[in-house]
């Protein structure tokens, strides 16, 4: 998959953290597309890939 | 996107020896013309074959593998067969071989277990760790219906506009596959299972803290509720989908028994064609052993007409000689009596003897000429009036140009009863095919029955679907509130308000991935319905049809210009609705790649034919087209392809098993 290729699907996921969810990083949602469109053959792979991702993120996540 | 830049193929099906197809790396048309048995639907199984393993011949793999070597290069011990893929992604270079060998110890194949199949595939030169995910990355086994196709193929879209097909919801399913949908459900899914996990985590941190302990526990037995529904959820979709494909099958089941049946109804009817045919054979026979036993006669006439016409002549003279004699006798007899008699019995009057006298006169002065037949005259002439009735019988029309007519008709029926019993064969053949003919009424019953069964159960299942759907929003509901309870419990405890925290972000992720399914597969078929219409008004011949109208399966609808849509479609706009949509697809996949087709335009007339050839370019950067002679016309489709065509092959036969791919 191509940059311009994966923007075009992510760009609607875009949309809607921007519009809706704004608090979530722009960069993790990409991540979380190249890992399950790297993986589409190896479902087990892609939700481990996705589930670092997610892990990573939330690890740095504090509260006041 | 993918290209294919070459291809070489090694003592492969009719392909004898090493022979490299060039497909040159820029955009365009290859353009590749074979007649029937010359190898194009090979080639396109080759593409096939290298891309998943897999070959196959009219859609059914082959299992045999050594029906697939050439048979010239068998003759000659040349066992093991290649293909070599040269293909382009992503500016890197592929290279990918399957092949054939013989195992260690065969010199001489004689099952397939003799050969053990090799995959290797370079990747700019070097051969990557996981080679089938690097393939299954480029291309996909479960989208080449987009890429590889013929005719056939493109006549399953028309299941895509039909109410509750299960064909149709297999090739919805590729047709998401192609323009990316999986990677949106797929990261639904598993975000939604990350956040489970941080739920789980969440209602722990909420059982260790006092302040929200029972809210913990409730959120405990609901989560419990709610994984026990989500199970049963994926078991009746599991189960869904097993129906839709049996109901798939059923329904070409019950096809093939109303095939079977319109089989059995021709079959029928030809005997019916033959039988009277062979009648009227007989018939014709009948009268041609008539005319030849007759004929003889004929020829006969032909030679003793001169025979009874002389014969007929010299009868008649003597004939004509006796009857004078006959007269005169009788005459000068009755003379003589009236003499002696005195007495005329003609007018019943005495003779005087003046008149006597004058009689005697005349008697004596009889010259005698009136003399009769001598004997041999006598003899000749019942000689002859043998001879004349016997010439007579013999005389016979000439019955010749009747038998040409018999005949002429014999051989008409002898050719219509060899063209009926072909068909006959042929339909018998298709008829041996099912098995027993005896069996079909309670094969079609039980189909008939399992079929109504099983739309029952696909019913039963979307309610059950629905109903479990229901269960698990309300569980959702439950849990929202449960945890809107903990997170306004107010407590102060870090490790609770973390896990609260983590929820929530997690949740919006996953909310993010949930509405983007919908969101883009709303967009894609906006997409793919604006760029169909795009197509299909270039390629269609018919200006009242003005657009195409997508439905939730991805099937095309023409719309026409009263905004009314097209119900009954030829076969002819099918292929063009359907290559509409492949175009389509292709200009909107983030899966894009070649074009490879087979003999795509079988029922389409010249107009359309000549449109998709000029559409051709458009439908993807790279189309390879596989035609026989005359399908489309050859001057025509490079002028029609101008600069956009870029290789031009044909495929020779130079044998049975052995074909050439040659530059054009």
């Amino acid at each position: 998959m191509t940059n311009v290729e994966k923007n075009e699907l992510i760009s609607v996921l875009e949309e809607i953290r921007s519009t809706k969810y704004p608090d979530v990083p722009a960069e993790l949602i990409v991540d979380i597309v190249s890992a399950e469109f790297d993986s589409l053959d190896d479902r087990a792979k892609a939700r481990k890939d996705a589930q670092k991702v997610i892990d990573d993120f939330l690890k740095q996540v504090s509260v006041p | 996107m993918l290209k294919f830049t070459s291809m070489t193929i090694t003592n492969f099906g009719p392909y004898a020896g090493e022979q490299t197809i060039d497909f040159s790396n820029g955009d365009g048309v290859t353009l590749i013309w074979g007649d029937n048995g010359h190898g194009k639907t090979t080639l396109l199984n080759l593409f096939r074959y290298a891309l998943f393993g897999k070959f196959q011949y009219r859609h059914e793999t082959i299992e045999d593998i050594l029906k697939l070597a050439n048979k010239e290069g068998v003759s000659a011990g040349r066992y093991e067969f290649k293909v070599v893929l040269r293909m382009i992604y992503d500016d890197h270079h592929y290279e990918l071989t399957r092949q054939y060998c013989l195992r260690d110890g065969v010199t001489v194949p004689t099952k397939k277990d003799d050969y053990q199949q090799e995959m290797y595939l370079k990747v700019d030169g070097h051969f990557p760790p996981n080679k089938e995910h690097e393939l299954a990355l480029i291309m996909p086994e479960d989208v080449s219906r987009f890429f590889l196709f013929d005719g056939e193929l493109l006549q399953e879209y028309e299941e895509l506009v039909k109410e509750e097909s299960g064909s149709a919801d297999k090739i919805k399913k590729s047709i998401e596959t192609i323009l990316g949908v999986p990677v949106l459900t797929n990261g639904a899914t598993d975000t939604d299972a990350i956040l489970r996990e941080y739920r789980d985590q969440q209602t722990k941190a909420a059982q260790a803290n006092t302040q929200t302990q029972k809210y913990a526990a409730q959120i405990a037995a609901e989560t419990a509720k709610k994984d026990e529904q989500n199970a049963e959820l994926d078991r009746l979709n599991e189960e869904y989908d097993e129906q839709l494909e049996y109901k798939a099958k059923l329904e070409e089941d019950s096809k093939q028994n109303e095939h079977l049946r319109s089989l059995i109804s021709d079959m029928e009817h030809l005997e019916g064609d033959i039988a009277e045919q062979e009648a009227r054979r007989d018939a014709f026979l009948q009268q041609i052993v008539v005319c030849n036993k007759n004929i003889w006669q004929g020829l006969i006439s032909k030679q003793t007409s001169k025979l009874l016409e002389d014969a007929t002549a010299e009868l008649s003279a003597l004939e004509k000689k006796k009857q004078s004699h006959d007269s005169a006798n009788q005459l000068l007899t009755y003379m003589q009596k009236v003499v002696i008699t005195r007495h005329c019995e003609c007018c019943d009057q005495d003779v005087d003897e003046k008149h006597v006298i004058a009689l005697k006169e005349r008697l004596a002065a009889e010259p005698g000429e009136y003399g009769g037949l001598s004997a041999e005259e006598t003899t000749r002439m019942e000689a002859l009036q043998v001879k004349v009735a016997s010439l007579k019988s013999m005389q016979h029309a000439d019955e010749s140009a009747t038998l040409k007519i018999w005949e002429d008709q014999l051989a008409d029926v002898l050719v219509k009863i060899d063209d009926l019993n072909r068909q006959l064969k042929a339909v018998k053949t298709d008829i041996a095919r099912y098995g027993s003919i005896s069996d079909l009424s309670a094969a079609a019953k039980e189909n008939a029955q399992n079929l109504a069964k099983c739309y029952q159960k696909i019913e039963n299942l979307k309610d059950g679907i629905r109903q479990t759907k229901e269960k698990i929003k309300e569980a959702d509901s439950a849990l929202n509130t449960l945890e809107e309870k903990v997170r306004r419990s107010g407590t102060t405890d870090t490790e609770l308000n973390l896990a609260i925290e983590r929820v929530r972000l997690c949740e919006a992720i996953h909310k993010i991935f949930e509405d983007g399914v919908s969101a883009y597969r709303d967009k894609l078929k906006k997409s793919v319905e604006e760029d169909a219409t795009k197509l299909f008004r270039g390629i269609s011949s018919d200006p009242d049809y003005v657009a195409l109208q997508i439905n939730d399966k991805y099937g095309l609808s023409i719309v026409h210009k009263d905004g009314d849509l097209i119900p009954l479609r030829s076969s002819g706009f099918e292929h063009v609705v359907a290559l509409s949509l492949i175009g389509a697809l292709h200009k909107n996949a983030p899966l894009s790649g070649p074009i490879i087709m087979d003999s795509p335009f079988g029922r389409l007339d010249p107009t359309h034919k000549r449109n998709i050839t000029k559409s051709l370019p458009q439908m993807s950067d790279e189309v390879i087209l596989l035609a026989y002679t005359d399908e489309i016309d050859a001057e025509l489709a490079r002028s029609l392809l101008g600069s956009n065509l870029k290789k031009e092959y044909r495929l020779r036969k130079y044998g049975s098993f052995h074909t050439e791919i040659e530059s054009q």
